[in-house]
C-alpha cells in the first residue's frame, strides 16, 4: 500500500517538476518549529528535504519515512528496518542485505547545530530527532566518520530556512504566509545554488489553504501521501520548491520509487517454484503412501 | 540400498547452507519441498524416520515464536514481515535436520570417523541422535506410564514424562559408548561390520549437493538472486530460475529411494 503512495506521490512531484511554468511558485517556506532537517548524499548529488515532524519527535529512520511520505524519497530498509540500503535509488535496491555492496554503504552523519556534521556512532533506529536538528546519509566507503565522505556543510536554515537572511521570498518567522507570491529563487541563495543540489522545502502546515493555482494531481496525491498518525494536511503541498532556478530533473527521476512499477506481481520463475514444489509434493506423497504399509511394524529395538 | 553416511552429511551440509544463504521465501519453500521428497524416498523405519514430522512442527513453532518477538520492538508490517522471512530460513534449516535424522543412521556416521576422533565423533553421533532417541524414549515412557494406569494428558503430569526420558536418556548413552568400546572401537580396530558402499548415488548426491550450496552461496556474494529481498518497503521477492534450478538439486538424494531394509 505505502509502495503505491510513495508512486502516487513521485508521480506527481515529476509532473509538478515537469510543469514549472503551471505550477510556478516558490514554496513559501517552513518556517515551522515543527521541521527537521535531512540531507540526503549519493555520492554524486544532493538532496535535502524539509521534514515536518508532526508533532513530538521521530526515529532517525521514521524521518525518512515521512521524507518519503511528504517528498516521495524513495528508501529501501534492511534487517528489520534497522538499517538503510538504498536512499533515492542509490545503494543496495533489490535485497534487505544493506551491506551487500560493502565498502560502500550509507553513513548516518547527525548535524552539529552549526552547520557541521558529527558521525553516529548508532543507528538511525536508536537516534531521536527533534524539530530543527539536522541529520544527514552519505553514501561511500570508509569504516568511520574519519574516512566516510560527509555531506556538504549543512545548517537547519539552509534547508528550512527559517531566518531567510536575504528577505526575497518575504516570508518570516512565525506568522502565517500565503504560498503563492513569493520571489523565485530568493529564499535559495543558501544551499539550493550549489551544483548537482535539489533542495525540498516543506509548506508550512499553518499556511493558507486552497491555493487553486496547484496542480490538481499533486493535491490529490498529497492526501495520498499523509504521514500515518493523520495530522491535518498542510494545503498546499505540491510547493516542492521545483522552481525553474534550481529545478534538478535528474533528481526527480531519482526520486522515483525504484522499480515499484515494474515489481509487482508473480513472475514466471515465482510459478516455476510452485511447479517445482507440487511435483516434488506429490513425488513424495505417493512414495510415501507406497512405503506406509512396511514401516508401520512399531518400535524397533534400541540401537546398541 | 540407503545412501553411503558420509553423502548424507553432505547433503545436509549443503542444504543447510542453502537454508542459511536466503530468506526469500519461494527458496525456502522449495528447499522444504526439496527435503520432504528426499525424506520420502530414504525413510528409516521406526522413531528415527518420525524425525522428520517432529522437526516439521518445531519449524512451524520456530516461525511463530520468531514472528511473535516483534513484539519486543516496533510493531508494523515491515518487521513482521521481516521476522516471518527469518523464522522461515530457521524453520527451514530445522526441516534440513530433520530431514537428516529420518534417513541417515549417526551410527553409520560414527563408524567413518578416523579412530583417533573417535570419543568426538562419539559425541556428535549421540547428540546428532537426540532427537530420535528422545522420540524413542517418550513413545517407550508413555506406554509404560499407560500400562500403570497414569494419564499423560494433562501439565501436572509432565515430570512423570519428563524425568524418565532424561533419565533413559543418559543412560542410553552411556551404554552405548560402553558398548562401541567393547567392540573394539577407538581401540586400533576399525569395524568392518557391514560396509557401506560409495556408489554411483552417493556420488551423485555429493556433486548435486556441492553445486546447489555453491550456486547460492556465490549468489549471496555477487548479491544476484533476490536471496533476501527487501522488507521496507515490501516489494514482491524474486527468484531467479539458476537458483531454482540449483535448489532443485538438493531433491537428487530422493530419486534413489532405498527400499526399506532396516539400516
Amino acid at each position: 500500500m505505502r509502495r503505491f503512495r510513495a508512486f502516487a506521490v513521485s508521480l506527481s512531484l515529476a509532473a509538478a517538476g515537469l510543469m514549472p511554468v503551471t505550477v510556478g511558485q516558490q514554496a513559501a517556506c517552513a518556517a515551522t518549529a515543527d521541521s527537521a532537517a535531512l540531507v540526503v548524499d549519493t555520492g554524486g548529488s544532493v538532496t535535502d528535504y524539509c521534514v515536518e515532524l508532526g508533532g513530538g519527535s521521530v526515529s532517525g529512520i521514521d524521518l525518512i519515512k515521512l521524507a518519503s511520505q511528504q517528498y516521495g524519497m524513495s528508501y529501501n530498509l534492511g534487517f528489520g528496518g534497522k538499517a538503510v540500503c538504498a536512499l533515492n535509488g542509490i545503494g543496495v535496491t533489490d535485497s534487505g542485505d544493506c551491506f551487500a555492496s560493502f565498502p560502500d554503504y550509507w553513513g548516518y552523519w547527525i548535524g552539529d547545530g552549526s552547520g557541521g556534521w558529527l558521525w553516529s556512532s548508532v543507528g538511525g533506529d536508536s537516534v531521536t530527532v527533534e524539530a530543527g536538528d539536522v541529520q544527514g546519509w552519505s553514501y561511500g566507503s570508509g569504516k568511520d566518520g574519519s574516512t566516510h565522505p560527509q555531506p556538504p556543510a549543512t545548517a537547519y536554515e539552509d534547508v528550512c530556512r527559517v531566518k531567510d537572511a536575504s528577505g526575497g521570498s518575504g516570508s518570516k518567522d512565525g506568522g502565517p504566509k500565503e504560498a503563492g507570491g513569493s520571489g523565485t529563487g530568493g529564499s535559495k541563495d543558501t544551499a539550493a545554488n550549489q551544483p548537482g543540489r535539489t533542495d525540498h522545502a516543506a509548506q508550512d502546515p499553518a499556511g493558507t489553504s486552497g491555493n487553486s493555482t496547484n496542480g490538481n494531481g499533486s493535491d490529490g496525491a498529497s492526501g495520498d501521501g499523509r504521514p500515518r498518525d493523520g495530522e491535518p494536511t498542510p494545503a498546499a503541498r505540491a510547493t516542492e520548491a521545483a522552481t525553474a532556478a534550481s529545478f534538478d530533473p535528474s533528481a526527480v527521476v531519482l526520486a522515483a520509487p525504484n522499480g515499484s512499477g515494474s515489481r509487482d506481481g508473480p513472475p514466471a520463475a515465482g510459478f516455476a517454484v510452485l511447479l517445482a514444489v507440487l511435483v516434488l509434493g506429490m513425488a513424495g506423497a505417493y512414495m510415501t503412501r507406497g512405503r506406509g504399509a512396511r514401516h508401520r511394524a512399531g518400535h524397533t529395538s534400541p540401537r546398541v | 540400498m540407503s545412501l553411503h553416511p558420509a553423502a548424507w552429511i553432505s547433503w545436509a551440509g549443503c542444504a543447510a547452507l542453502v537454508a542459511f544463504s536466503s530468506t526469500n521465501p519461494f527458496y525456502l519453500v522449495l528447499l522444504v519441498a526439496a527435503c520432504w521428497f528426499v525424506y520420502s524416498g530414504h525413510r528409516l523405519p521406526g522413531p528415527a524416520g518420525r524425525s522428520f514430522r517432529i522437526f516439521l512442527l518445531f519449524a512451524l513453532a520456530a516461525v511463530t515464536i520468531r514472528t511473535a518477538l516483534v513484539l519486543f520492538d516496533t510493531v508494523n508490517l515491515p518487521t513482521i514481515y521481516y521476522s516471518a522471512l527469518e523464522g522461515a530460513r530457521l524453520g527451514a534449516l530445522l526441516v534440513v535436520f530433520g530431514t537428516f535424522n529420518s534417513v541417515a543412521d549417526p551410527f553409520g556416521i560414527l563408524r567413518l570417523a578416523p579412530r583417533r576422533f573417535h570419543e568426538p565423533a562419539l559425541a556428535a553421533a549421540l547428540a546428532l541422535s537426540i532427537a530420535p532417541r528422545t522420540i524413542d524414549a517418550v513413545g517407550r515412557v508413555r506406554e509404560a506410564q499407560a500400562l500403570r494406569g497414569i494419564s499423560l494428558s494433562r501439565w501436572r503430569s509432565l515430570p512423570a514424562l519428563a524425568v524418565p526420558i532424561l533419565e533413559s536418556g543418559m543412560e542410553e548413552a552411556v551404554t552405548l559408548a560402553e558398548s562401541m568400546d567393547s567392540r573394539g572401537h577407538g581401540r586400533g580396530r576399525r569395524s568392518r561390520y557391514r560396509p557401506q558402499a560409495w556408489n554411483m548415488a552417493a556420488r551423485v548426491t555429493v556433486v548435486a549437493g556441492a553445486i546447489a550450496a555453491g550456486a547460492y552461496v556465490v549468489a549471496g556474494m555477487l548479491g544476484e538472486g533476490m536471496l533476501n529481498p527487501p522488507t521496507d518497503p515490501i516489494v514482491w521477492p524474486q527468484v531467479s530460475l539458476a537458483l531454482v534450478a540449483a535448489g532443485l538439486l538438493v531433491a537428487v538424494p530422493g530419486l534413489f529411494p532405498s527400499r526399506g531394509e532396516p539400516s
